[in-house]
């Protein structure tokens, strides 16, 4: 009798949690979903960036973007990468001045573990990829952002990964914006095409034709550099 | 045409950059005599070269007597300025070198790494040269891309822009707004100005309604003006019965 019981409650919460997520896969892409609360508090965009061009790129986006809307900005950058942080100092210190006595809000800077380096094998990036996921868990739950920007760096998966679940478990509706970096003409990179295939992304771009005659939900939007 | 002391030409430079990696095979191509040759038969007159993390040293020559002065480096801070003052640049694939060097309308060859093991970062250097902005090669065939290469025939770049994709971004915010303000009864049309983040509501309905429904999105409205002005684009609804007197209302809106 117990254990009818018992199995019934786990049908019902599996069935529960598929229908939760078809809802959240269905939902994504489509517009902000109305918040009712949430209107006061200023609204945080993670801006994960990566060595190898990403940071670059990003940047011009973000130097694109107007800066009162997109506002509490929090950058994420591989441990390993010293260089992309401090670009983005640079970057928030000349937007400072451009304000000139406005006052802008503070941005945060954080530092992430890497799920993969360049060059380490697949095999041995699945047990780096875990402690990485836990550690963008830790930072997830501190930042919650509203807003996602990614192009292409490994750090990005682990986080657009529990921005996800954030959606199923009901915790923050997040918005993924992702860019395929330029350097993708042919083959999208392996953080591209997961969060492609998984539809996590709620947007994505391509900087090439030829990547979105392959992948025809992606927009192709031309080079960003 | 300055500094032609001693008979000498003017300083034509050859910079070479694998920017933060190991590129050896790069830095011992440009060693060769082969690839040296090419240059000063080309009429380069100094090769400098930013090595990076790689640990093959090439000769250090100080030039004359028809070869080519060579130099090296393993970082730098003034990258910018090395580039700005080449003839000819010669980089590992990876963008940002790329497209720095692109920006600065200098020549450049890009030599693609073999070793890396997910090589994708060929894909941009021969789509680049499939537009002819650049020329692409492998270590081994870099003194033939030297001895073939018709700068002139070279296209400058125009680089990207990032306006369309920011617009997108944008856009889901408006969309959102948008939808929730076309289902309150009497509006007729919407007009966002992203840019100016305005929103006019034409129709008859109430001031406070919009600003509730703005709000039930999660976004921020107040009332900024009032007129009975019509403007052009709508929106919405296409069939509304033409009302009496529609009035525009306009809000500050708040994205995201």
């Amino acid at each position: 009798m117990a254990l009818n019981l018992a199995i019934s409650i786990l049908v019902i919460g599996i069935a529960l949690t598929l229908i939760r997520l078809v809802y959240v896969i269905a939902r994504t892409g489509k517009p902000l979903k109305p918040t009712g609360r949430g209107a006061s508090q200023p609204i945080g965009t993670l801006i994960v960036l990566g060595s190898g061009g990403h940071t670059a790129e990003m940047l011009n986006l973000l130097g694109r973007l107007p800066k009162d809307r997109f506002s509490s900005r929090v950058y994420i950058a591989a441990a390993t990468d010293n260089m992309s942080l401090q670009k983005a100092r640079l970057f928030e210190s000349s937007l400072v001045k451009e304000a000139g006595e406005k006052v802008v809000e503070a941005s945060q800077f954080f530092q992430i573990y890497r799920s993969r380096e360049v060059g380490q094998s697949y095999l041995t990036s699945v047990w780096t990829t875990l402690i990485a996921t836990a550690h963008a868990l830790w930072l997830m739950i501190r930042i919650r952002p509203k807003v996602i920007l990614c192009n292409g760096p490994g750090t990005c998966i682990p986080l657009c990964i529990i921005a996800f679940l954030f959606k199923v478990v009901g915790i923050r509706w997040s918005y993924v914006f992702y860019i395929e970096s330029i350097a993708r003409v042919q083959r999208l990179s392996l953080s591209g095409l997961i969060l492609y295939k998984l539809h996590i992304a709620d947007q994505f771009f391509v900087q090439w034709p030829q990547l979105q005659r392959k992948y025809p939900r992606a927009h192709y939007v031309g080079c960003l550099m | 045409m300055g500094d032609t002391e001693d008979g000498l030409k003017p300083k034509k430079l050859v910079f070479v950059t694998v920017g933060t990696t190991c590129f050896d095979a790069l830095v011992r191509a440009m060693d060769a005599q082969t690839v040296k040759q090419e240059l000063v038969r080309r009429g380069y007159t100094h090769l400098l070269i930013q090595m990076g993390r790689g640990s093959y040293f090439p000769t250090k020559s100080g030039g004359g007597n028809g070869s080519i002065a060579v130099d090296y480096f393993t970082f730098s801070s003034s990258i910018a300025d090395l580039l700005r003052s080449a003839s000819l640049v010669i980089s590992h694939a990876g963008s940002g070198s790329i497209f720095e060097t692109l920006r600065l309308a200098k020549p450049l060859i890009v030599v693609v790494n073999e070793d890396l093991m997910d090589n994708h970062q060929s894909e941009l250097a021969v789509e680049l040269e499939e537009r002819k902005h650049l020329y692409c090669a492998r270590p081994h065939t870099l003194h033939q891309t030297i001895a073939d290469m018709n700068l002139e025939s070279l296209i400058p770049y125009s680089p990207g822009d990032a306006t369309p994709i920011a617009k997108i971004i944008n856009r889901a915010c408006e969309k959102a707004v948008r939808k929730a303000l076309c289902k309150i009864k009497g509006v007729r049309c919407v007009e966002i100005e992203a840019a100016l983040k305005k929103i006019t509501v034409l129709g008859n309905m109430d001031r406070k309604v919009i600003v509730k429904a703005v709000r039930k999105t999660g976004r921020r409205a107040e009332l900024w003006a009032s007129s009975s002005s019509s403007f052009s684009s709508c929106h919405c609804r296409q069939e509304d019965p033409p009302s009496p007197k529609p009035a525009a209302s306009g809000f500050w809106l708040s994205c995201f």
